[in-house]
């Protein structure tokens, strides 16, 4: 085995584990706002900004965070596409030359 | 504050809103009832359902009756600790495709079921299953009881009438149009309730001389001061640290293995369209919730300023008290048709993944061989004998079925998300990892909630009747027991561990695509052991007093 098979596939957990994590800290700023403080005076669109950053992040940021990871795990798909078809290839080539060497062995 | 005070006066609209909207539902189903021609059509639709469709039917079976009921009454009772408790519940579909949507499309299961079927073997299914469906039924009795409410404000009639009149009516459309039928009605429902929310919601909050109420999503800051200065703690984080992480062990980990969203998954066409979903559903989901917090905000703001506290059950009715009191009756009638949607679309989404579980997946191992047309006989079947069944319980439901619907995500974060995200995940997670972690937890998690041994229950008031606190306790217990079992058996069980990791790393593989089976990837212990450490302070915590 190839070590760009397991490139690949390290790639595939890293980027599950990362996404993942993103989106944890995206939909769960309660904890944010334990560790940061909170204050009703720091306003946006005249909502504190606590709760403003809680209702963006869980909608807008999620929303965003969905699109990127969408296009990265369509990508990550090809890849392992391509590795497939590497392999496939591979055998293929095998398996035609133990093929030729038969009909050679015939001839 | 009584019942007449939520009740449309005009019967007639009541009867002409409910018969447009369940003749369209009906309509949809019987064209999509031609084109069921097997099994995969009724439980799936055909796995043919574009990312748009899919993600409207995905939002609009998330979206329960408490979209526009509960919700409202709840961000009054607890103000921003509700808020944060309901934003994160947008993550169900997101990590769900993340972690194991696109493996479980892979495989062509039906269900989670089906999948724990192929990984573990009969037995773990059978018991999947028997989780799977008590999580169903404690959430679909939940939502024809809310149904049932709202068929008494539409049309005046009292519960049980209402109750047996709108199951049968709600059966009756599902079980014609199966899965198909349901997605296309599912997306229609999103729409609708999408517009029942917003449309009276601006003019609510332009009555409430509100200058943003053109966009009612972010554009409520103007009630922000008065609402200060009548509950100067509404923006307050109340809780200590532990309940916020309460909220993911919970909630987050439980909704991502809620059977019925994964179904919505496997409808797709092909995985990038089940990928192409997410964003859709965020953007649909994102939107809706900040209407509800929108709505919330006003409900509050409206019954300070008039200085009227509200009992529960009118509570629960905030959006049509608020829609009476600024909207003509007519467009409370909508918001009502929203409300239906509502409860009917996730009705629909689970009666199906009950339907698929008993029809499919049991029957599928206990007669393996049934040709075609028998599987859709049992199908529609059993389609029919779920709605029949949640009638029947919701008529006198035993008390542990209607505790909240947070309780039942602790309890599938407890027994579900573990055996299917750490099987998806790792070749080393075996039959008797994933049973025992599964049995011995799911078993706790009941013991200790305040429901059974309330002397040994974990936490205390609203943390502990939510399944918060016990969830504290459970999932770490799950997640470690499943992985250290497994490690175990593997030493213990010889030959027969050996044989079952072999036919997990060709499965494992397979279903992340690989066509090479290598036997390395997912194979390490090492990141195991690593998690279940990660668990084990979360335990601590969650076991000194709250």
């Amino acid at each position: 085995m190839g070590g760009l098979v397991l490139d690949t596939y390290k790639k595939e957990l890293r980027s599950t584990i990362g996404f993942g994590i993103v989106y944890v800290l995206l939909g769960h700023t309660g904890l944010w706002a334990i560790m940061l403080g909170t204050d009703n005076s720091i306003r946006v669109l005249g909502l504190p900004i606590h709760y403003f950053i809680a209702i963006m992040l869980g909608s807008l940021g999620v929303l965003v965070w969905s699109i990127i990871w969408c296009r990265y795990a369509n990508r990550l798909e090809d890849e392992i596409e391509a590795e497939n078809n590497r392999f496939n290839n591979q055998v293929e080539g095998r398996f035609d030359g133990s093929a030729t060497n038969l009909s050679g062995a015939q001839k | 504050m009584t019942s007449a005070d939520w009740q449309l006066q005009n019967i007639w609209l009541g009867m002409g809103i409910g018969l447009a909207v369940f003749g369209m539902y009906y309509a949809v189903a019987l064209y999509n009832n031609k084109k069921t021609t097997n099994a995969t059509d009724l439980y799936l639709a055909g796995r043919s359902i574009g990312p748009l469709v899919n993600s409207l039917a995905a939002s609009s079976t998330w979206m329960s009756v408490a979209t526009f009921l509960g919700v409202v009454a709840l961000i009054q009772q607890l103000h921003l600790p509700f808020v944060y408790m309901w934003i994160q519940l947008i993550l169900s579909v997101p990590l769900l495709v993340l972690l194991y949507g696109a493996s479980l499309y892979r495989m062509e299961v039906f269900t989670s079921v089906h999948f724990v079927q192929l990984r573990y073997g009969r037995n773990t299914a059978f018991l999947a299953a028997g989780w799977m469906l008590l999580i169903m039924l404690m959430y679909m009795i939940g939502q024809f009881i809310g149904i049932a409410k709202v068929f008494e404000v539409l049309l005046g009639l009292p519960y049980t009438p209402s109750l047996i009149l709108s199951a049968m009516v709600i059966t009756g459309y599902i079980t014609i149009g199966g899965m198909k039928g349901a997605t296309y009605n599912d997306a229609i429902q999103m729409v609708i309730m999408m517009i029942a929310l917003f449309v009276p919601l601006a003019a609510i909050l332009k009555a409430m001389n509100v200058s943003g109420y053109w966009f009612p999503p972010l554009g409520y800051g103007d009630l922000t001061d008065t609402l200060l200065e009548r509950i100067p703690t509404f923006f307050d984080l109340k809780f200590e640290a532990r309940f916020y992480l309460s909220l993911f062990v919970a909630l987050t980990i439980g909704t991502l293995g809620l059977p019925q969203l994964a179904q919505r998954v496997l409808t797709s066409e092909n995985i990038k369209s089940a990928r192409k979903v997410v964003p859709w559903f965020c953007l649909w989901v994102g939107l809706m919730f900040l209407g509800t917090y929108a709505m919330g905000f006003a409900g509050v703001y409206h019954f300070a300023l008039i200085g009227q506290e509200l009992t529960p059950e009118a509570a629960d009715k905030t959006t049509l008290l608020l829609n009476l009191a600024y909207n003509p009756d007519w467009v409370s009638a909508f918001v009502i048709a929203g409300v239906l949607a509502a409860g009917v679309s996730t009705i629909a989404g689970l009666m199906i993944g009950v339907a698929t579980v008993v029809g499919h997946d049991i029957v599928g191992v206990l007669r393996p061989h049934l040709s075609e047309k028998k599987q859709l006989h049992y199908g529609y079947f059993a389609l029919a004998g779920t709605g029949v069944v949640s009638l029947l319980v919701s008529l006198n439901p035993p008390a542990f079925l209607i505790t909240s619907i947070f309780w039942a995500f602790g309890l599938c974060a407890t027994t579900i998300t573990p055996m299917v995200v750490l099987g998806v995940w790792s070749t080393r997670i075996n039959f008797w990892g994933a049973f025992i972690g599964s049995a011995i937890s799911g078993a706790l998690y009941i013991l200790i909630s305040p429901y059974v041994l309330p002397d040994i229950s974990v936490g205390a008031g609203l943390t502990a009747k939510l399944g918060f606190a016990t969830s504290l306790v459970s999932v770490p217990v799950g997640f470690i027991l499943t992985i250290l079992v497994s490690l175990i058996a593997e030493k213990l069980k010889g030959e027969a561990a050996a044989q079952e990791r072999s036919r997990a790393q060709e499965l494992v593989e397979k279903m992340h695509g690989w066509a090479e089976i290598t036997r390395m990837r997912y194979d390490s212990s090492q990141w195991l052991l690593i998690l279940a450490g990660l668990w084990l302070p979360i335990l601590l915590w969650g076991l000194t007093p709250w």
